[in-house]
């Protein structure tokens, strides 16, 4: 029951980030700050954070093929990055006792090594000539700031759902 | 943690990531078709992103009520009775060449019903697809001019490549009208830092100022000729010494997207029937 909770809700936020978020977003007002939503990665690395790395590591790939698929210019990209991110967000959090600043710290790297990891394939596939200096000033830098605070929300609600939902032992999956 | 199992894990990722990198590199470039699997789950997503994205521009546009002005007056009004002229003109050759209706350029109004949410580049999703008469590569523009072209299509939905997208797009054929005269260049590319489309291979001789208008030419596989693409924003000495280069500020306003036309010129999809059918698609002056 809880997955098909989960599905939902990142699902529900892979489309906001094509398209609500796509309207109130600073570049849709013609600014150079571009914000990247990346909140489909918050969710998968919240939820490897309490379901383990392998949950992480599905659901990213399960999500980032979805996303490829529905945005990317190519096919596996996304699948890719997200699984990895998942993946070594719930071997992070395995190291470390589990509380608000872990999960605060493994959120927000994830966060940023996933934006670097995607901007990296897209120059090395030639899929965009943005350089580094501004794609790290102006795309990475700000994304990740608001990722983060975009983040908490996604982590309240996704551990609502994981406590109301299931009642298993959390460290099971 | 058996030693094995390690070694098996690692194996497993190796062999993924072989994997991916390959589907990559396969589904890396120009497509014709989509997988049935792809165009289910696009137009499945599409559709609920449509309940999402057209009341949020709806929403945008009470709080944004003026939206930016492309052009000045002055502009509209020169662009006006260049067009008239034209039309006027047009309509005369065609009576001389004989020219059938059934020839006539069409446009398929379309929603925007998603933004890919990954700037590296820029794509949008249209709500209409192969059912309305959206085929590969139909030049996409809005009420102020030209902003891309469908690179995907399936039943009901069709991707757009926009003009600012930097993934390999073939370069657009165009004309640089200036006072002095018009002048052949390819528009390629996108100066991120400057927020200016790039127009290459300019002969030298030509006097580009600011303001002067680039269209689309005739001579492009895709693009029916005399889609405004943009102005003249700035000069620079060419790549190979004996050409120029011109920053071009694009007409149509590409970030806030809502209602687009596609559009349908039966010369255009003749044309790319019979090169298929030849084998001679060239990939030159799309």
């Amino acid at each position: 029951m809880y997955r098909a909770v989960f599905v939902g809700c990142l699902f529900f936020l892979l489309v906001l980030e094509g398209t609500v978020l796509q309207w109130v977003l600073p570049q849709a007002w013609g600014s150079t700050i571009v914000i990247v939503p990346q909140l489909v990665v918050a969710g998968v690395v919240i939820l490897s954070l309490f379901r383990g790395e392998r949950a992480g590591l599905i659901y990213g790939f399960g999500f980032g093929l979805l996303y490829d698929v529905v945005y990317g210019p190519v096919l596996g990209m996304h699948a890719f990055t997200m699984a990895a991110v998942g993946y070594f967000a719930g071997l992070i959090s395995r190291q470390f006792a589990p509380g608000a600043i872990v999960s605060l710290l493994t959120t927000s790297l994830s966060i940023t090594v996933h934006l670097i990891m995607t901007y990296g394939l897209f120059r090395l596939f030639g899929l965009t000539d943005m350089d580094w200096n501004q794609a790290l000033v102006y795309h990475v830098a700000p994304s990740v700031v608001f990722n983060v605070v975009a983040a908490l929300p996604v982590d309240r609600v996704f551990r609502w759902v994981n406590q109301k939902w299931d009642t298993r032992s959390l460290s099971f999956d | 943690m058996s030693r094995l199992f390690g070694n098996r894990r690692l194996l497993v990722l190796l062999l993924s990531m072989i994997a991916l990198l390959s589907m990559m590199g396969m589904t890396r470039g120009e497509r014709n078709e989509l997988t049935l699997p792809e165009r289910w789950i696009k137009n499945v997503t599409d559709t609920v992103g449509s309940g999402l994205y057209r009341p949020t521009s709806v929403l945008v546009g009470w709080f944004h009520a003026s939206p930016p002005e492309a052009a000045t007056s002055t502009q509209v009004l020169q662009l006006k009775s260049q067009l008239a002229k034209l039309q006027e003109e047009n309509r005369q050759l065609k009576e001389i060449i004989g020219y059938r209706k059934g020839n006539e350029v069409s446009y398929i109004a379309a929603h925007v019903v998603a933004r890919n949410p990954d700037r590296w580049n820029n794509r949008v999703v249209i709500d209409r697809g192969t059912e309305d008469g959206v085929l590969l590569n139909m030049p996409v523009i809005t009420n102020q001019g030209l902003i891309g072209r469908v690179t995907a299509v399936t039943g009901h939905m069709a991707d757009v490549q926009l003009l600012t997208d930097s993934d390999e797009s073939p370069g657009i054929a165009a004309h640089l009208q200036t006072t002095h005269g018009t002048y052949f260049g390819i528009v390629d590319g996108f100066d991120e830092g400057r927020k200016r489309l790039v127009m290459k291979y300019i002969p030298a001789t030509a006097k580009p100022k600011k303001g002067d208008i680039v269209v689309t030419s005739d001579q492009s596989d895709i693009y029916t000729g005399g889609l405004l693409i943009g102005t003249v924003d700035g000069v620079a000495p060419g790549e190979y010494g004996v050409d120029k280069t011109v920053y071009v500020k694009p007409a149509a306003s590409l970030e806030q997207l809502s209602y687009v036309l596609v559009v349908r010129d039966p010369e255009k999809i003749q044309l790319r029937q019979f090169e298929r059918q030849t084998g001679a698609a060239g990939n030159g002056g799309k």
